[in-house]
């Protein structure tokens, strides 16, 4: 999914690694915008690496990666990112105890075959927890369901390739709300990358991201 | 190509016409002190080096070679040519590195075939116990010498990764980057296992015993040297390299002998003649005494956990495992990497897809060479960034890396 831009470590010295802040994805800025400066960071699925690089020189951050792909790999090699190649779940349960400020899910659920496990688990070692999704009831992906009965051609990911992930703000919510995760900050984007606060937000809503924490227990 | 060809090849040809530097140390009454307590030297390293030491003495790496490796790591006929050079993905235009023979070896550094002072006879099984400490305490000595104080990185595969790991631990101010490649903080069970039926080949070979080890001058156990080569070269392929290597071919034949004399098959035709060829390189005690080093290593045992081993590190790593390696499979480097996150240590871990088994950190391979290469040159600006900074604090200029 995050896997676009891999390019060849041997080509691309790490001085002229330019980031662009007009092509930093809108959920990064958000995500960039909630971590306070020099915390530790977990990027679960972190691709090939952007977010972290954009954390690591934006918010100064110490940040850490896990990732699947070797393509990925390389990319966050290159940029000199530590990286853990591997499974997200298998690198969970080598940590053992919380050993991370904010642990990150950034688009990563659909690709989890137990994405609700996982979350539990990054909670575990992890203070907080920064998931987002793309929201299924968002007005755009029903009114296509509605009258074309399929997905629309620009939804991010098939069903081919990723766990059924059939996701949406609400059931999000409720899912929290079962097993005592707190939402402690949220921030729903359009399809404009605009943020948007009204009562009918899982129409309106296409990107999710949400700041989870374990409630304390009494 | 299995690599086992070129590396053999490579070594073997250099066996009688070695070109190296030598570095004599721990003169009595100063001799080195073992991990076992005993004491030992002189202490002679033979090593090469590749590249030009720069004046800020920072761009050296240390390589630490294999169980049957040597200090001619690059260059013509080096044993990791592909991967170290100039332009290659360890640059010697950018990095001097250095190789050293390891104590207790048979490539011109002091080991069991070597003169004892003391009687001015070869060691043999006078030769004290050395392990991967001990190893890596001559390096250190050697780094000294040459007016490093602190290596860029120290990098290893297999026995070469535990001493890069070692170093690490030994020497967390000596060092800035560490790679492990195909390695662990301890051999299992099953790797000591292969290594204890390659001793006893050796140790109930006729000459061997005949002379109780001290067969210098006198003969070599060959046949029981090959024997322990020939099963080493079993753990270092994987299935799938030798079905696609060797299949069930005959070897310059179409039908069975039905006879035990020959090798019909085509895989016993290149283990006969590994095994032959290792025993006009190296020597059968430096075989026992380096394999023994190996079995020796663990972390665990030694700090009470992998974990309490690395709580002094402050190295970034790199470690790299392969995925059909089962001499030291993925699970290992895994575990370091475990023990090195629990300590807050910054580590990047690559599982690279192969089917050559353990070999294949030996052998060219796209992403190994970019890992490895994209590592360094970030270790690299790490540094200059650093040298930057000081500049720049002096000066009060402004700064240039965010």
């Amino acid at each position: 999914m995050q896997m676009m831009n891999t390019r060849r470590l041997a080509n691309q010295p790490s001085h002229d690694h330019v980031r662009s802040p007009g092509v930093v994805r809108p959920d990064f800025q958000r995500i960039g915008n909630i971590i306070p400066a020099r915390s530790t960071v977990l990027d679960m699925g972190c691709g090939d690496g952007d977010l972290l690089d954009y954390l690591i020189h934006e918010k100064e951050v110490e940040g850490q990666g896990i990732e699947l792909s070797t393509d990925g790999i390389r990319a966050c090699v290159e940029k000199g990112i530590n990286v853990v190649q591997g499974d997200i779940a298998e690198a969970l349960e080598n940590i053992s105890q919380v050993t991370f400020d904010y642990i990150i899910l950034s688009q990563t659920l659909h690709e989890l075959p137990k994405p609700d496990e996982i979350i539990l688990d990054a909670l575990r070692v992890g203070k907080h927890v920064i998931v987002s999704f793309f929201n299924l009831a968002f007005f755009k992906y029903r009114l296509s369901l509605l009258f074309k009965g399929t997905f629309p051609k620009d939804f991010p990911y098939s069903w081919k390739n990723t766990y059924a992930s059939i996701l949406t703000l609400k059931d999000f919510r409720a899912y929290c709300e079962e097993h005592g995760i707190g939402i402690s900050y949220e921030i729903l984007l359009d399809q404009y990358g605009k943020e948007i606060s009204t009562l009918i937000d899982n129409w309106r809503t296409q990107v999710v991201v949400l700041v989870l924490q374990r409630n304390r227990k009494e | 190509m299995l690599h086992a060809e070129s590396y053999d090849e490579a070594l073997t040809k250099r066996a009688m016409t070695r070109d190296c530097l030598t570095f004599t140390f721990a003169d009595p009454p100063n001799e080195l002190a073992l991990e076992t307590g005993k004491k030992l030297g002189p202490i002679t390293l033979a090593y090469e080096t590749f590249g030009i030491l720069n004046a800020e003495k920072d761009n050296a790496i240390l390589v630490c070679h294999a169980l049957s490796g040597d200090s001619h790591v690059s260059g013509e006929g080096g044993w990791w040519s592909d991967f170290i050079g100039p332009n290659k993905a360890i640059d010697t235009n950018k990095y001097f590195v250095i190789c050293a023979n390891v104590l207790g070896g048979c490539a011109g550094s002091t080991g069991p075939s070597s003169i004892n002072p003391a009687t001015g006879k070869p060691y043999a099984m006078d030769f004290p116990i050395i392990t991967i400490r001990d190893m890596v305490a001559a390096q250190a000595r050697l780094v000294e010498h040459l007016g490093i104080p602190k290596l860029l990185a120290v990098i290893g595969g297999s026995m070469g990764g535990m001493q890069a790991i070692e170093w690490a631990i030994s020497y967390p101010d000596g060092v800035q980057a560490v790679i492990a490649i195909a390695t662990a903080s301890g051999l299992p069970p099953q790797g000591i296992a292969f290594d204890e039926v390659g001793r006893q080949a050796i140790i109930t070979d006729e000459t061997w015993q005949k002379y109780k080890g001290n067969y210098y001058g006198k003969g070599i156990p060959e046949k029981g040297l090959s024997v322990a080569r020939m099963i080493g070269h079993i753990t270092y392929l994987s299935k799938d390299s030798m079905k696609e290597k060797f299949g069930r071919r005959l070897q310059d034949k179409e039908t069975f002998e039905y006879s035990f004399d020959d090798a019909e098959f085509q895989v016993e035709s290149y283990l006969r003649y590994q095994g032959n060829k290792f025993t006009k390189r190296f020597d059968a005690n430096s075989y026992l005494y380096i394999t023994k080093a190996i079995n020796y290593f663990d972390l665990s045992r030694r700090f009470g956990s992998t974990r309490n081993a690395f709580k002094n590190v402050t190295a970034t790593f790199l470690v790299i495992s392969f995925t059909s390696d089962w001499l030291y499979p993925p699970e290992l480097s895994k575990h370091v990497v475990g023990a090195l996150q629990a300590n807050g240590v910054n580590v990047t871990y690559v599982n690279i897809e192969s089917n050559y088994g353990h070999d294949a950190f030996l052998l060219p391979n796209d992403v190994q060479e970019n890992a490895v290469e994209g590592f360094l040159k970030n270790q690299r600006a790490k540094l200059l960034g650093k040298h930057d900074a000081d500049d720049e604090h002096e000066t009060a200029g402004e700064s240039t890396l965010s």
